[in-house]
């Protein structure tokens, strides 16, 4: 058994050594220098009117990357929820009711939550923020309420969660194609409704991503009261 | 007009399409993909039309051109991979449309396998098209998430343990790749492969960074040896998941492969990395083909068949390097291949799902008798196997033909001999499968889980596979209008 | 001006162990957790090999930085899903030992 231990450990340890040494070897062959695309992409966004050079990469420039990165998230929702075992879980109540503190303390934290969301996406343009990160807060705001008692409301129906969940995409695509009905390109948004088109496209997604962790979270959140099932 | 916008509508629509079959939910989602799937055929074969009639074009996401921004490439090879998968695709979802009918909605993934088929075809269109390296790696994980969770749809214990090992395979791969790209970039200070190609120069970071790149595309091709991971998923999926991934999925990553080796990379810049991905594709031949021969279940069997399969795609490297007659033949012809194993293929798992459906088995020597019961599966496994042995007339055999004249142009017989001697190895697990169904035997069928008309969808697949033949010529044009040939100023 | 070789290194261990315990581990949770330390130092060497433009850091590699943490969380979240439901349907926690006898799809 342990010589079995033994011999199962040398590959991966070689593998591991051998790319200490590959990616060191690259790493001091490079200069201690190099500009990249910075100068260019700085250049570009200054000539734009985009405040963060950054913003203007994701947004604009690599925007086609940021496309498929909300299409990658969504993947990765619909992938977990078709893996959960318990058909109503985005529905179930996972705690029972919270005790006084949790209680108080979730009544006066969600709604501040809501608000630093909201004013995440607003501030994207020009400072750190935008949908994933108000997304990040709203789907913490919403897991904190699972997590103390609260579950789905019944007038919220699985077709609205659904539509939640996609809204974000589908109205990405939707903003994505527009330009082309004036003669331009994918994602080339025009000038003079480059900004709201933005907004919206990322308030909408902070709602989608928000609603993509509690979801995440839910369907493999443990369907047992108690640990009966393993 | 609408035509300068091919790629950026081959991505979009199936991506609208993946997201309001979501919303759809279970029992209108068949509907949303059909359409999706018929909008998505007929802007492949716009695509091809317009590359064959006027060349290869760029496409500037979002009006920025490269270096800022994303261009989308579409040349003769991209059109081709996305008709390939235009048209698997098509049959794919006629074929699921009766294989998932289900009342009862929890199963296979509560009904989620429309949205995620959808994910799969918009992300294998975004890679056939993308020319810009970190776009490929977004590409890559959007096709592994979803082909990793189609792999796990039926929620059984063997599926779930052969998609986690794809899935860490997948990681590794993910991590490997984005690692490369790291490299490059730190070194060259590009992204764009046309940019790339133009800028290399002899650069040990930017070697390492490519060479890191390529081994992880090779492990999410499966060539042995890191094929480890391909027989368990592909044989323990849903059967219409199967065939994608067989026929489209280790496409994807070969296509990537293909695009750095022989368009990005100057000749020699690897050392001998050409010949040792030939070499390995050699010895997939062999290897993958003796597995098929001592397999007992037949999804199994059809899986170790791909993992040969893929070897022939790996013989374009060396091939490409001995002269510019050899470096033509050898890319229409690995081509040709692609496209007739594609189809052979993806008719192969669906006529293997239907069998298993009427016998409600998998074992291949409890088949007897299957001839005359469900002709038409025997009928398409035959097809399958005439274009997968070589035999003429079928694509397969115009594959074999160009990759063997290559060989012969450029006086190297031994790829040649590798060629022939995988025809045969085929010729012996396809015979195995085949002698046993066309034996006499009273195999009781049970009844078919799902109509009989889809199996004619596996039967069209097969057939198309044989009459590709015919198709050689056009293939040779997509070939002569692809920006490998084009920038290596050979013309077949 | 080479202090982010100290990030580099950082990012080169961080990918080292990662590939030992993806390659080593049995446990399907500490595989998932391998990879994530394999992102991590990728990100890592991204972002310090970025530091060495001139005149503020290159935006590009932020970028994909940020595009590989959601593809990294993406990959992590499927993960963890097959791991929960593969541990309930056989009780195993790695794939080295079969999954009990009779369980075929």
């Amino acid at each position: 058994m342990s010589e079995h231990r033994h011999r199962t450990r040398l590959l991966p340890l070689t593998a591991a050594m051998l790319m200490l040494g590959v990616i060191g070897r690259a790493i001091l062959a490079l200069p201690t220098t190099g500009d990249g695309l910075a100068v260019p992409m700085r250049a570009g966004a200054e000539a734009s009117g985009i405040p963060n050079v950054i913003t203007a990469v994701l947004l604009d420039f690599r925007g086609y990357d940021t496309l498929l990165e909300i299409a990658v998230l969504m993947l990765a929702t619909v992938a977990v929820l078709s893996l959960r075992e318990d058909p109503a879980a985005l529905s179930r109540r996972i705690a029972g009711g919270a005790g006084p503190v949790l209680g108080t303390l979730t009544r006066a934290l969600a709604p501040i939550m809501l608000l630093v969301a909201g004013h995440l996406v607003l501030v994207g343009s020009s400072g750190p923020g935008g949908a994933f990160q108000g997304g990040a807060v709203l789907g913490a705001a919403g897991i904190l309420l699972m997590l103390s008692g609260y579950a789905r409301p019944a007038w919220a129906s699985r077709r609205a969660v659904r539509w939640v969940l996609a809204v974000g995409l589908i109205v990405f695509i939707g903003v994505a194609l527009y330009p082309l009905l004036s003669g331009g390109t994918l994602l080339q948004y025009p000038p003079e409704n480059r900004k709201d088109l933005i907004l919206l496209v990322e308030a909408l997604l902070t709602l989608s991503i928000g609603a993509s962790l509690v979801s995440l979270f839910l369907a493999s959140a443990s369907s047992t009261e108690g640990g009966g099932r393993r | 007009m609408l035509l300068d916008h091919l790629p950026a509508l081959l991505v979009a629509v199936p991506l609208t399409g993946a997201a309001l079959s979501f919303v759809a939910g279970h029992r209108r989602a068949p509907h949303v993909a059909l359409v999706t799937a018929a909008a998505i055929v007929a802007l492949a074969v716009a695509l091809v039309a317009r590359v064959l009639d006027a060349g290869p074009f760029r496409y500037a996401v979002g009006g920025w051109t490269a270096p800022l921004g994303i261009d989308l490439v579409a040349d003769g090879a991209s059109a081709l991979f996305i008709v390939l998968t235009a048209i698997v695709g098509m049959g794919v979802t006629l074929y699921a449309t009766a294989y998932f009918r289900t009342d009862d909605e929890t199963a296979y993934g509560h009904g989620l396998f429309w949205t995620l088929w959808l994910f799969m075809w918009t992300s294998l269109n975004a890679l056939f098209l993308t020319g810009d390296v970190f776009n490929v790696y977004v590409c890559l994980e959007l096709v592994g998430i979803s082909a990793v969770t189609l792999v796990t749809l039926s929620g059984g214990a063997e599926a779930l343990r052969a998609g986690a090992r794809y899935l860490y395979a997948s990681m590794l791969g993910a991590m490997t790749y984005l690692l490369g790209v790291a490299l490059l970039y730190a070194s060259v200070g590009q992204l764009d492969m046309t940019i790339l190609a133009d800028t290399l120069t002899p650069d040990v970071t930017a070697a390492t960074g490519l060479a890191l790149m390529i081994a992880a595309l090779v492990l999410k091709t499966a060539l042995v040896p890191a094929h480890f991971w391909l027989p368990a998923a592909h044989g323990s999926a849903p059967s219409p998941v199967s065939a994608a991934l067989s026929s489209l999925v280790v496409k994807g990553s070969y296509f990537v492969i293909l695009r750095l080796m022989l368009y990005v990379i100057p000749v020699g810049y690897l050392g001998g990395t050409d010949v040792a991905l030939g070499v390995l594709g050699s010895v997939a031949i062999v290897w993958g083909s003796v597995q098929a021969l001592f397999q007992t279940r037949i999804k199994q069997l059809v899986a170790y068949s791909t993992v040969a399969q893929v070897g022939y795609l790996f013989l374009v490297f060396p091939l490409a390097r001995l002269g510019a007659d050899a470096f033509a033949l050898a890319v229409t012809g690995v081509l040709v291949h692609a496209v007739s194993h594609g189809l052979a293929k993806a008719g192969l798992f669906l006529a293997s799902g239907s069998l298993m459906s009427r016998f409600g088995h998998d074992r291949i020597d409890d088949m007897r008798g299957a001839a005359r019961s469900a002709p038409v599966l025997t009928l398409t496994v035959a097809l399958a196997g005439i274009t997968m042995m070589g035999l003429p007339p079928s694509g397969g055999f115009g594959a074999k033909w160009l990759l063997v004249s290559s060989a012969l142009a450029g006086g190297a017989w031994w790829w040649a001999a590798v060629l022939v001697a995988g025809g045969l190895l085929a010729a012996a697990y396809m015979f195995r499968l085949l002698a046993v169904l066309l034996a006499d035997g009273d195999a009781v069928l049970g009844t078919p889980a799902s109509a009989p008309r889809t199996e004619w969808v596996p039967l069209a697949l097969a057939a198309a596979a044989v009459v590709l033949v015919a198709a050689v010529p056009l293939i040779t044009d997509l070939a002569s209008a692809s920006n490998i040939l084009i920038r290596a100023g050979v013309t077949p | 001006m080479t202090s982010y070789l100290i990030y580099v290194a950082g990012g080169a261990l961080l990918y080292a162990l990662g590939t030992y315990g993806l390659l080593a581990r049995r446990h399907l949770i500490h595989k998932v957790i391998s990879a994530n330390l394999m992102g991590s130092g990728v990100f890592l060497i991204l972002i310090g090999l970025g530091n060495r433009a001139e005149g503020g850091p290159d935006p590009v590699p932020q970028a994909m930085v940020l595009t590989g943490i959601v593809v990294t969380v993406a990959l992590t979240a499927l993960g963890l899903a097959i791991i929960k439901r593969y541990y309930s349907a056989t009780g195993l926690t790695n794939l080295d030992d079969e999954p009990p006898a009779g369980e075929r799809p």
